[in-house]
């Protein structure tokens, strides 16, 4: 067959992977360069939100503004902030990115190439996580300095904590990536509302109990909501009153589930979309 | 032994939602593909001719994995269709959809690199595999600007270049010289020649005859989702010979042109509108039978001859004989 004798080359396993998503985040940074406004802009905007937030957490000090603050309300804000910076940018960035393609007619394209599917979608918030990685260390900088050093206390735990969140919020990202080949433009629109509930019930700027009783049955739904506790409780060392929702091991244990569980389930439903789209012929419609 | 491509009984339905007002839809089947059956051999240089709407793109899309087929099952390069689509990918070379798929943002020459990222070429290769396709396709003055400043013809030239990027053994192109002027579409068309001699088998969809005609080795006429005939354009035109083939145009009233279609041995009556009518009339009888039926026809029917001519068979002439329609005039000029 001819098909032997030519130099076509099928990667396989972690090869396949690695090489996709080198290419994939390579495309991804060149894009962005072409859009320096933008990435100027988005650079500004975690600034704003950094000191917008360091002033809250100035409020929120005993001691008032110029005090020396207490540290556990610092660190309930800036590890919050953290957290959330992450988690957001997971959540709806696949999906975004998805969609983005899925209206050039790129998805298809994509769809095409023997490149592995996985890194493709992993692929699209690659960039973004290392640029907000970035970003954080930069505002735990800022926001240490004007308020006062952070306790940070069992690093190897809250790094735990951190991946398994991560990687649950992957999960949910590949989840809300199949809503959208499915919902297409509307997707964005839930995405928008989720993103407002996720502020509010998870709870990343503020502690748990400064939410109404019934809100907080809510948050013992969301495994995110571990997540958040967990992280904050971790680094500031389980204060008296932290974590709030569960016992740490309780949530420890969510946080590991949801961590190993919902990568699996979010790609499985992805790859579940991608065969209803191919089976009516959408990939390419938005 | 299996050819390049060997599809057996491929069936396509799609199901769309039809809106009755604001809350109520309704699921409709839409019958793209009836059952293909084909086999393209290793080397060959294969059209898909059929006019808008014949299911060429949906058979395209199915057998280069972006779309599952209903029913029926495929071979391509020695894989089984949905058994070991990876491998499929590996070996094939698409053109679809022109100029959508590529990323506006980036160059022809980033464009080139990253797609053979994809298709695993390491990075050295996939460097000199665009060079080469910029210097190939005569892109080397643009190749370094954004796609988004392209005209759409050159878009289509990148897009063409991004199916050659693997070096596959099969390509399948959908309609590659839509958008494309006279000159420019003509030397693409050199360069799929080209590629064919150098060995690669060759998948193209047109709904121009006279590219089909001029350019492949084998032709299957596809209407309606179904194969209705296939073969060398010789053997295609042969299958009319004990046919009579006459063109007529004038002024011929609706009337008329069923009156003919009435007239014995007539099996085919296609109208062409531009400024005056032309029929095209294809029959079982010799030309000596059909000619004085016809005039007299017209003449009984108060049609004004302008031209009445019997023809050699054209591939049009077969496409009008097996579909009953002609294709549309602004898609002839090419
Ligand atoms: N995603 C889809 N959903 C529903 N029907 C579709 C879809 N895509 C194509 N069709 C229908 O399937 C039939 C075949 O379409 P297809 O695109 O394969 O035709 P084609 O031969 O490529 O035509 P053209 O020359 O216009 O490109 C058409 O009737 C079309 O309306
Ligand atoms: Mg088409």
């Amino acid at each position: 067959m001819t098909s032997q004798t030519l130099p076509q080359r099928l990667l396989t396993g972690p090869a396949a992977f690695l090489s996709t998503l080198a290419a994939m985040a390579q495309k991804e940074i060149m894009i962005m360069l072409r859009y320096p406004v933008e990435f100027v802009a988005s650079f500004g905007q975690v600034f704003l939100i950094v000191v917008v937030l360091t002033l809250a957490g100035l409020m929120f000090s005993p001691e008032g503004v110029g005090g020396g603050g207490s540290t556990e309300t610092t660190g309930l804000v800036v590890y919050g902030f953290i957290l959330f910076m992450f988690l957001s940018d997971t959540l709806w960035t696949i999906g975004y990115n998805v969609h983005r393609d899925q209206k050039q007619g790129t998805l298809e394209v994509l769809y095409l190439s023997p490149a592995s599917k996985f890194a493709n979608l992993v692929s699209r918030i690659v960039v973004t996580l290392v640029w907000t990685g970035l970003m954080c260390v930069m505002a735990a900088f800022v926001m240490s300095g004007m308020l006062g050093a952070l306790p940070l206390h069992n690093l190897a735990l809250g790094l735990f904590v951190l991946v398994m969140a991560l990687s649950g919020t992957f999960g949910v990202g590949f989840a809300f990536a199949a809503l959208t080949l499915r919902l297409k433009e509307t997707a964005q629109t839930v995405a928008n509302l989720f993103q407002f509930a996720f502020m509010v019930v998870c709870a990343p700027f503020f502690p748990f109990a400064a939410l109404p009783e019934f809100m907080q049955w809510v948050a013992r739904a969301i495994p995110l909501a571990y997540g958040v506790d967990a992280f904050r409780s971790t680094l500031m060392g389980f204060p008296a009153g932290f974590p709030e929702l569960a016992p740490i091991e309780m949530e420890l244990a969510v946080v590991t589930v949801f961590g190993l569980v919902m990568p699996i389930l979010g790609y499985w439903l992805y790859r579940r979309e991608e065969d209803v789209a191919r089976r009516k012929g959408t990939l390419s419609e938005y | 032994m299996l050819g390049q491509v060997t599809v057996e009984a491929l069936t396509k339905t799609y199901l769309t939602r039809q809106r009755q007002g604001l809350f109520k839809s309704t699921e409709k089947a839409v019958p793209a593909l009836r059952g293909v059956s084909l086999e393209i051999r290793p080397g060959e240089l294969f059209g898909l001719l059929g006019p808008n709407g014949a299911g060429k793109t949906t058979l395209i899309k199915c057998l280069t994995t972006l779309l599952l087929p209903t029913g029926g099952r495929a071979w391509i390069n020695g894989h089984e269709l949905t058994q070991a689509d990876n491998a499929i990918r590996a070996t094939t070379g698409c053109m679809l959809m022109g100029e959508r798929g590529l990323y506006w943002k980036l160059t022809a020459r980033e464009n080139l690199v990253f797609f053979g990222a994809l298709y695993h070429l390491d990075p050295a290769a996939r460097r000199r595999r665009a060079d080469e396709l910029i210097e190939q396709l005569g892109l080397g003055e643009i190749a370094d600007r954004a796609v988004e400043s392209y005209s759409s013809g050159q878009r289509m030239k990148l897009a063409f270049a991004k199916a050659l990027i693997n070096d596959a053994p099969l390509l399948i192109l959908d309609e590659p010289t839509n958008t494309l002027d006279v000159p420019s579409a003509r030397e693409l068309r050199a360069v799929v020649r080209d590629l064919n001699q150098q060995g690669k088998t060759v998948i193209y969809t047109t709904h121009i005859m006279a590219e089909a005609e001029t350019l492949c080795d084998r032709v299957a006429i596809v209407d309606h989702g179904e194969v209705l005939a296939l073969g060398t354009v010789p053997e295609l035109k042969a299958s009319l010979r004990r046919e009579a083939v006459v063109k007529v145009e004038g002024v011929i009233s609706t009337k008329a042109t069923h009156a003919v279609e009435q007239l014995p041995g007539v099996s085919n009556v296609a109208t062409t509108l531009n400024g005056h009518t032309t029929l095209t009339v294809v029959s079982q009888e010799t030309h000596a039978a059909l000619l004085p039926r016809l005039i007299e026809t017209l003449t009984a029917h108060q049609a004004v001859i302008q031209k009445i001519a019997p023809e050699e068979p054209t591939l049009e002439d077969v496409f009008i004989a097996r579909t009953g329609r002609t294709l549309a005039d602004d898609t002839r000029v090419k």
